[in-house]
């Protein structure tokens, strides 16, 4: 009788600390199984989708604005350009603008001018390193680019990268931006995702309370532990019960 | 009482506000001008050129440095001596850098501006010296470069850039 009462603390404290570790335990086991073939899986490299990678804290853009420019849309999201929705070549945030001048497509990109083809394609890149000043806008008039720097508007060449200062009050057209069509715009935040934010990651910082920050981490550390110490109890129990 | 939890909930909200703004935080950081760096290379600066490379062309240099550099590329020359500004990605952002080439072999190869969050190691002399002298063997360089842990991306992105301005003298020459 004195050593049956023992052995019902064992199991007592055997039964609470399993239900208290369940949760954690079910996800680690799960994640854990999920994990060990994930070479398997072709969806674990898929991006997360945007809602769950904004979640994540990712600069998943909500709303995408573009230019339209004989009939193709030019966008900005995440460092790059896209170009009728498709993600293209690098460009940082903000897009200042995209005009035609002189044949080529001049898209502005935070400091720099990107010169491209008719097909898309990048001519060339062109930044302070070149002298091009610092502008907040772009757009044309009859004589072709135009920059809108702090000092006013300037006319620039992009073969001579050369500018000249426009009077005060000078016409001129600068880029228009406007909502992008819905499902393009749908297009432009899906690849906006950085490819590195995956299923596989996901699972992986589910598994070790990641998601959920150094509590999450603790929660998940804590409930290995627990692990240990009934593996422990268990032993003890079933030594016990076999003695009796 | 209530006054002092919403301190304290301040508190930690513009803490996790300055940590997430300081993780976001993109330094750029120049460290020489492409003037100053053509003051170094020529004695008299001369009038950047422009280089043309048609799709064939192209397709070589991506093929060669992983990196496009578009139809037209500006260079500064004089003599057997040729200079570039050339814009390579290391992670995600593009490292500019000035190269100049003197008879097929780098003279100088500088880092002007910097954009990546780290790796900026690669910007120092002891780093940028191993590529003096060096030349494109069989579209290779001609010697191995010395990495530095925690930037391999950029140290990559140096490379990448040598060798792309090493062949792009080359298509100088007919």
């Amino acid at each position: 009788m004195n050593q049956r009462k023992p052995t019902r603390q064992w199991r007592r404290w055997h039964r609470w600390l399993g239900l208290a570790v369940a949760l954690p335990v079910l996800v680690l086991s799960v994640t854990g199984v999920l994990l060990n073939h994930i070479e398997s899986f072709g969806w674990s490299s898929r991006p997360l989708p945007p809602l769950l990678a904004r979640w994540y804290g990712a600069p998943v853009p909500e709303s995408v604005s573009g230019i339209v420019l004989d009939n193709r849309w030019y966008a900005q999201a995440n460092d790059s350009l896209f170009i009728d929705g498709e993600k293209s070549l690098y460009c940082r945030a903000p897009l200042r603008g995209v005009v035609q001048d002189n044949g080529w497509t001049v898209v502005g990109c935070a400091d720099a001018l990107l010169l491209l083809d008719a097909q898309g394609q990048q001519v060339e890149r062109m930044g302070p390193a070149y002298g091009v000043p610092a502008f907040s806008t772009l757009g044309r008039n009859d004589q072709g680019l135009v920059l809108k720097t702090e000092q006013g508007l300037s006319q620039y060449d992009v073969d001579q990268l050369a500018s000249v200062a426009l009077p005060e009050g000078a016409t001129w057209a600068p880029s228009l931006f406007q909502a992008l069509p819905v499902t393009m715009k749908q297009r432009v935040v899906a690849q906006s995702v950085p490819p590195s934010l995956n299923w596989q990651r996901l699972l992986l910082d589910l598994h070790a309370g990641r998601l959920f920050g150094l509590a999450g981490q603790l929660v998940m550390d804590l409930a290995a532990l627990v692990l240990v110490v009934l593996a422990l109890t268990g032993t003890v129990i079933w030594s016990r019960s076999r003695r009796s | 009482m209530r006054l002092r939890s919403l301190r304290q909930a301040a508190g930690w909200a513009s803490l996790t506000l300055l940590l997430c703004l300081s993780g976001n935080a993109r330094a750029e950081d120049v460290y020489l001008s492409v003037a100053d760096f053509m003051a170094q290379q020529f004695a008299a600066v001369p009038t950047p050129a422009m280089l043309w490379l048609d799709e064939t062309q192209r397709q070589q240099a991506v093929a060669l440095s992983k990196e496009d550099p578009g139809f037209r590329q500006r260079y500064w020359s004089d003599g057997t001596t040729s200079a570039w500004v050339l814009n390579v990605i290391g992670r995600d952002h593009p490292i500019t850098l000035g190269i100049s080439v003197k008879d097929g072999r780098i003279a100088s190869l500088r880092v002007l501006i910097y954009r990546e969050s780290r790796g900026w190691e690669v910007r120092h002399a002891f780093f940028t010296r191993q590529f003096d002298q060096a030349q494109l063997e069989n579209g290779k360089l001609d010697r191995s470069i010395d990495g530095i842990t925690g930037a391999t991306l950029s140290v990559d992105a140096l490379q990448r850039a040598a060798r792309l301005a090493l062949w792009l003298d080359q298509q100088l020459t007919p």
